[in-house]
């Protein structure tokens, strides 16, 4: 059967090739060396495909032919349910979302990745027709357990403590305060209503266990996405504050840099533009000119701190964004020092 | 054991416990078991339910941009409508159709071969999921913001934007990455089951038709994902780094497209019009009650259709400007062959065989009306030298309505219509049934007739405004034949819910129609593991060999001297 | 009268296993996806004027340096696949490790020869030739990051002793898949690297 394919393609092929079509010879040429390969496969891995044809020729007479056979279904040979690829699945989701959103959530979706994997391995091993119940029980009171116990614990620990984190820093500072004490609050009425139960159903606790967990973790990616609040810091007298540049949507929020000639000027830039690269770079005119410094392009969302000095003459020059030089422009203004 | 001492009928010989005493419902609603299933008759409902849905979403999608097109001032904007009439293409081949064959196919070939499982159902239930993970991202960015281009099915390249694209066009290369790799990791899996799975007897010329379609289809569907994916890393790349690989300034980068992006679409239909064949060529032998006039042409048929399909792939090397061209080439033209031969096959069939009425047979006829409407307007717009401005014509979109997408979806409904009663173990409603195929028939033939006539009279696709007044009776009248096609799927669905789940279809046993394959041997809808005996494999028409011998055995042949097989009635 | 529907019953086939196959199938797409990646990359090279652009330095000893990781690792695997045939455990899992260890070496000098290419000033930076070249990389590493993750889950059922004389299918597909990884490597390093 696919030895006709290949040869079919092989000859589509050839007659790509005649057309001076690169891309269209190439790929025929490899469709008809991976059919050819399944082709050989196929016939190799024994499929017994010869049975006489219908009707048979010259007529048999029925009473000579063996009768009908059934054979009952080996109902053992089904494969045994499994979540795993619908959680394979979702963290292919998760992992493609990541690549349109950044970072954090590609790392995301291959820590569960490592889960998944985990867990199809794990029932994979308990379905081997060698698997054992005191194997089992070893692997997991001598293996999971004092290496998975840990780990679950620690990851546990570090994503609540990273969300949490996450969200303080981003809401304003009275409002970080009081999440702080609402969220222990609550933490002691829950735990104290808990505790006075006779009876706590586990399911009603795995459900809100569940949903508060998920809901900090929203919570969290959401204020880290958003980005710390500003910070003030003392500053000394000799070093001036930073200048922070924020670009989102394709536009800066801030049109105006202030530098002294020969000084350290600390400027932090922030992309919010998820997926998409800018940075900061000066030139002598507002469109062209030549430059007098590129900052280091980033990708959103991220920030980065550039610390230059400028030696230029002082004066009026523009940053723009290199990538998107019209609609990204500000006013970089170099004092004289002492000014 | 012999067939003939334990069993008076084909139909399995266990008791179906879901007949006896209190009626405890076969498909309980708890969500963990259809997550974890890997049970190939659930997912492939799935596969059939998602499609559905899917295909509502698509027809109101279509119904909003036919409306801007009959009324341009509705108040819908330029770049909105961009988008939706991107969704709307994209969405009815990709998530809607294609599905919908994978679901009936997952569901009907493992009991058609007699294997009862599916090989590595894993593997298929991964790929559902993906599919199901993709169509979701897809919705999404579509939602978020406005993706690059219009979909895949332009025919020149989309070049980045300078600074690379927004995450909205990363997340649709994405998703279509994920569907395409779903419906593949699915096809490896049918395939595997089809070659491996098969009992003694049931040799590849034995298979049936719409298994031997779904093996086909199965086979090009892995050969030509793994280009498109390809294709589709280079654009996602080119894309998110504001790359120039699409660029017009790159030469030579045409052919790359049109190869791995666009054209991945031409296999990709061709494979729906495939396993439609197989599917009628199988309703066709049932309910004419004999097998098809030479099993073996029909084979070499679809196989050829197949091999077909993955040539084009060369066709269209030197069209630069049509995307489902008019102007056949010698192979895309050459698909009708097949096409053409498999019908007379089946009319040969009915002929010779005692046919008895069914809904699905209407299904099939209004198909080959539709499919030769295309033929017609292909070789009408070849001679009367249609005009094809460089965003392609509006005939394109008639194509689509009638040959393209119309007839594999009205086969489908038919399909369902046909093999209801083994899925839900319910016949579904035949006035109904009727409805919706008049409801889909005339909204295809109306759309795509109207589009047609605009193509001839010039119109470019994706036209709003500066209509005249002929042109705005057409678009006119295509709204209301898409408006038919939306009410004929919710008709669907209605009669599906009552028929199956408030179960008020007649119910009915394994064998409703004195079937020819191995489907029906077994009960309506069949346990988990498919059968409980599976009946030996002699020939392409096993049931009805199984018959002959049960007849046989009673004493005395009722064999007609025509050498027909002999016509037994439908209780299962 | 004869009957014209008696026919003889066919014979027996023999049990056939099931991962493989549906391993094959997987491969043979994914080859063709590479010949259609390989196959642009031809195209583009056959039209354009400078290829590689100006400003592009490939580095000799990278490409080479992989293909040679890869053709060792293709080795060591199939060494631990009949290493089990032969119930040789303590070889069979030397030469996993082994395998992982390479492909590892594998994916970091892949990871950091991509990072460091530096493709020229101006256009080239990301020009089509530095489009397809990252497709290529990103193509071949991710399918070698999914053979590692399956060479290691082998592993772990190699030293579980899950993997027998005569059920080793599993290790099998895995060495095959890996075999099919180093296979579409060496496609590419021919195409990129050798055949300029």
């Amino acid at each position: 059967m696919f030895g006709i394919a290949a040869g079919a393609l092989l000859a589509a092929a050839v007659y790509a090739f005649a057309n001076d079509d690169r891309l269209g010879f190439t790929l025929l040429l490899g469709i008809a060396l991976a059919t050819a390969l399944g082709g050989l496969v196929l016939s190799v891995a024994g499929i017994k495909d010869s049975a006489p044809r219908w009707p048979a020729p010259g007529g048999v007479a029925a009473q000579q032919m063996p009768p009908l056979e059934t054979t009952p279904v080996d109902r053992s040979l089904l494969t045994r349910p499994s979540f795993m690829p619908f959680f394979a699945a979702v963290v292919l989701g998760v992992f493609g979302v990541g690549l349109a959103a950044g970072h954090a959530v590609v790392i995301v979706g291959l820590i569960l990745g490592v889960f998944v994997t985990a867990g199809w391995l794990a029932q994979c091993w308990r379905e081997d027709p060698s698997f054992t119940g005191p194997e089992g029980a070893w692997i997991s009171d001598r293996l999971l357990a004092p290496f998975g116990f840990p780990l679950i614990a620690l990851t546990l620990v570090g994503i609540i403590v990273l969300s949490i984190s996450r969200i303080l820093l981003a809401v304003p500072k009275a409002a970080s305060v009081a999440i702080a004490l609402v969220l222990a609050v609550l933490l002691l009425v829950v735990f104290f209503a808990l505790a006075r139960q006779h009876k706590v159903n586990r399911t009603v606790i795995v459900t809100m266990g569940g949903f508060a967990f998920v809901a900090l973790i929203a919570a969290g990616s959401y204020s880290a996405a958003a980005g710390f609040r500003t910070f003030e810091h003392p500053a000394a007298a000799s070093t001036p504050p930073p200048t922070t540049v924020v670009a989102q949507g394709t536009a800066y929020k801030t049109k105006e840099i202030t530098v002294t000639q020969g000084r350290v000027a600390t400027i932090v830039f922030q992309n919010l533009d998820g997926g998409t690269y800018h940075n900061i770079a000066v030139y002598t005119e507002r469109s062209g000119g030549s430059p007098v410094w590129n900052g280091q392009p980033i990708q959103g969302v991220k920030k980065i701190t550039y610390n230059q000095v400028f030696t230029v003459a002082p004066g009026t020059y523009t940053f723009r964004c290199d990538f998107h030089p019209t609609a990204m422009i500000g006013t970089f203004t170099v004092k004289a020092p002492g000014s | 054991m012999t067939l003939i001492e334990d069993r008076p009928s084909p139909a399995s010989a266990a008791p179906e416990p879901q007949t006896t005493g209190a009626a405890k419902p076969v498909y309980r609603p708890d969500v963990e078991t259809w997550l974890d299933t890997t049970d190939h008759k659930r997912l492939g409902l799935l596969f059939v339910y998602a499609a559905i849905a899917f295909a509502v979403a698509s027809g109101v999608l279509g119904l909003i941009i036919g409306a801007k097109q009959a009324s341009p001032s509705l108040n819908l904007a330029a770049d909105r409508w961009v988008r939706l009439y991107a969704l709307h293409t994209q969405m009815s081949v990709l998530l809607f159709l294609t599905a919908l064959w994978m679901g009936l196919a997952v569901y009907v070939v493992p009991l058609q071969i007699g294997s009862g499982r599916l090989a590595v159902p894993r593997l298929l239930a991964t790929g559902l999921w993906t599919y199901l993970a993709g169509g979701g991202c897809f919705v999404a960015s579509y939602l978020i913001g406005q993706p690059n281009g219009a979909g895949i099915t332009q025919p020149t390249p989309i070049p980045a934007p300078p600074g690379g694209a927004n995450s909205a066009t990363t997340l649709w290369v994405v998703s279509l990455a994920l569907i395409g790799i779903g419906f593949l990791l699915a096809a490896a899996s049918l395939l595997t089951t089809i070659v491996a799975l098969r009992p003694d007897g049931m040799t590849l010329m034995r298979v049936p038709a719409f298994s031997w379609a779904t093996l086909v289809a199965s086979a090009v569907t892995l050969v030509a994902t793994p280009v498109f994916l390809g294709g589709l890393l280079m654009l996602g790349l080119d894309q998110h780094f504001g790359g120039t690989l699409f660029s017009p300034r790159t030469p030579g980068n045409l052919p790359i497209w049109q190869h791995t992006v666009w054209l991945y679409g031409r296999p990709d239909v061709y494979l729906l019009t495939l396993v439609a064949l197989g599917a009628a060529t199988d309703i066709v032998t049932t309910h004419a009650h004999r097998p098809s006039l030479d099993h073996r042409a029909v084979v070499v048929l679809l196989g050829l259709f197949g091999a077909l399909s993955l040539t084009s792939f060369v066709a269209s090397d030197s069209v630069t400007h049509a995307v489902i061209v008019p102007t056949y080439t010698i192979f895309t033209a050459a698909v009708a062959v097949p096409l053409g031969l498999t019908a007379l096959l089946w009319l040969g069939t009915m002929a010779r065989g005692r046919p008895r009425f069914h809904v699905s047979l209407a299904y099939i006829v209004g198909a080959i009306l539709l499919w030769a409407s295309g033929a017609v307007n292909a070789i009408a717009a070849a001679a009367s030298h249609v005009n094809f401005p460089n965003g392609g014509s509006v005939w394109s979109a008639g194509n689509t309505h009638t040959v393209v997408a119309g007839a594999p979806t009205l086969i489908a409904v038919g399909a369902i219509y046909h093999w209801a009663p083994k899925m839900w173990g319910r016949t579904l409603n035949t006035v109904v049934g009727g409805l919706v195929f008049l409801c889909l028939f005339v909204g295809f033939f109306a759309a795509g007739l109207c589009y047609y006539l605009l193509g001839y009279n010039g119109a470019p696709l994706g036209q709003i405004g500066g209509l005249s007044s002929y042109q705005k009776t057409l678009y006119d009248i295509a709204e209301t034949g898409g408006a038919l096609i939306v009410l004929g799927v919710l008709v669907l669905v209605i009669d599906l819910v009552v028929s199956v789940a408030a179960a008020r279809g007649t119910r009915t046993g394994g064998d409703p129609y004195g079937g020819l394959t191995l489907e029906w041997a077994t009960s309506s809808p069949p346990p988990a593991w498919g059968f409980e005996d599976v009946p030996e494999v002699r020939s392409e028409a096993p049931l009805a060999y199984v018959r002959a011998e049960v007849g046989r055995a009673r004493g005395g042949s009722d064999m007609g001297d025509r050498g027909e097989l002999p016509a037994v009635g439908g209780a299962g | 009268m004869t009957a014209p529907l008696a026919l003889p019953p066919a014979g027996r086939t023999r049990p056939r296993n099931l991962v493989n196959i549906s391993l094959l199938m997987i491969v043979t797409g994914g080859l063709v996806m590479f010949a259609a990646l390989i196959g642009a990359y031809v195209q583009l090279s056959e039209v354009a004027s400078h290829w590689p652009p100006a400003g592009v330095n490939l580095d000799e000893y990278v490409g080479n340096m992989l293909a040679i990781t890869a053709v060792m690792s293709a080795i060591t695997v199939e060494w631990s696949w009949y290493s089990v045939k032969r119930d040789d455990q303590a070889q069979a899992t030397w030469g996993l490790s082994v395998t992982a260890l390479l492909g590892a070496s594998f994916l970091v000098l892949l990871w950091d020869s991509a990072r460091r290419i530096g493709f020229g000033p101006g256009s080239a930076k990301i020009g089509a030739f530095a489009i397809m070249y990252y497709a290529l990389m990103v193509a071949s590493g991710a399918l070698a990051l999914l053979g590692l993750a399956a060479l290691l889950l082998a592993l772990a059922r190699t030293v579980g002793r899950q993997m027998t004389p005569t059920h080793n299918e599993m290790l099998r597909a895995v060495a095959w898949y890996w075999d099919f990884v180093v296979i579409c490597w060496l496609a590419v390093w021919a195409t990129v690297w050798v055949f300029t």
